[in-house]
């Protein structure tokens, strides 16, 4: 009786396993880009070409940024000390400058892999 | 007396648009300095060489609400320049960019008119987005009543459309389409609508600096020949 038992735990277990990746997947993946010290952080920001993602800003440093990422068309205008989102993808592959559009000396790249 | 003030009214030109598709996405904290200018050019001599120039202030106040003071100055074929009205606009965005398949906003406007003759003009306008990659379309559906002295109880509405591809910061080409289609209980056909098309550009010409270009061709009889538009805006935190 113990086999039987042990089989549908098993079975259960797996199904189980199988739907959390399912739901990992459908799921929406965060990455975040900081400013702070007057640079981005990281500055190079790795994300996969398949899917939708959120990304956040966080501005820690005294004044206000736009992040703009021009080939994509986006410009997210976090003020001083406050975290801003959007929703981007799925991404064709390929870097991408991302820059604070009020003062282009600050900078990255958002590499689309 | 009522009738001929009102047939005389019908002669005049059709207020214009300022030509632009508008972004239903509000820029918090920012403020913005914008000039939206267009010259047309007409076989009709009453619609050739109008000009129209605004000057306006937009302020972010939250990630879902701007306001903007706007004033614009025409310039009319058989007169000079003059100070034609003034607006007030709301625009509200209804959604995070891209949570939803589209994005939206909201624009509400208030329009005096300062010329005689000229009713005020309320405006609600629709404004949805699409961002594919590195295209963007956008897409603004908006309905016109006129108020006060001089109105005309039907309301209007009009399209815009744009479609870019974003190349790089400085140069990203599309095309714009816009359609006044007219008032609502007496809707006329293509060629008695104004109906225009054309190449646009985008772009930054510095930090915070960005130019709205084109070429815009009337495709419909009631249309200007060509309008050519020079939008130029400057953004800056305060």
């Amino acid at each position: 009786m113990k086999h039987p038992m042990k089989l549908k735990a098993l079975a259960l277990s797996m199904i189980l396993t199988s739907t959390s990746a399912i739901a990992g997947e459908a799921g929406e993946i965060e990455y975040e880009i900081e400013f702070k010290n007057n640079q981005f952080a990281p500055t190079e920001l790795v994300v996969p070409a398949d899917r939708k993602f959120e990304l956040e800003v966080e501005n820690e440093g005294s004044e206000e940024i736009v992040l703009s990422i021009a080939e994509l068309g986006i410009e997210i205008a976090v003020p001083a000390g406050a975290e801003r989102e959007a929703y981007l993808g799925p991404l064709e592959p390929g870097d991408y400058e991302f820059e604070d559009s009020l003062n282009s000396s600050r900078k990255g790249i958002l590499r689309v892999q | 007396m009522k009738k001929l003030l009102f047939a005389s009214l019908a002669l005049l030109p059709a207020p214009a648009l300022a030509l632009d598709v508008s972004s239903p996405y509000v820029k918090e904290g920012l403020m913005e300095i914008e000039t939206k200018n267009r010259i047309d050019d007409d076989h009709r001599q009453r619609e050739d060489d109008f000009r129209r120039h605004s000057l306006s202030l937009n302020y972010g106040f939250s990630r879902w609400w701007a306001l903007e003071v706007v004033t614009e100055l025409e310039k009319q074929p058989d007169s000079g320049y003059g100070l034609a009205a003034s607006a007030i606009e709301n625009t509200f965005q209804l959604t995070t960019r891209g949570a939803y398949w589209l994005d939206a906003g909201i624009k509400l406007n208030y329009e005096m008119a300062h010329e005689n003759g000229e009713p005020d003009e309320m405006e609600a306008r629709l404004m949805l987005a699409k961002n594919v990659s590195r295209m963007r379309y956008m897409a603004n559906i908006a309905v016109k009543q006129e108020v006060g002295d001089y109105s005309n109880d039907n309301p209007t509405s009009e399209v815009r459309l744009q479609t870019r591809y974003n190349y790089n910061k400085y140069f990203s080409p599309g095309v714009e389409y816009y359609a006044e289609l007219g008032e609502w209980s007496d809707m006329q056909g293509w060629n008695a609508q104004k109906h225009r098309f054309g190449p646009a550009f985008y772009g930054k010409l510095a930090d915070g600096v960005a130019y709205d270009t084109g070429l815009i061709f009337g495709i419909s009889d009631k249309a200007e020949d060509t309008v050519f538009k020079l939008n130029l805006k400057y953004e800056f935190s305060l």
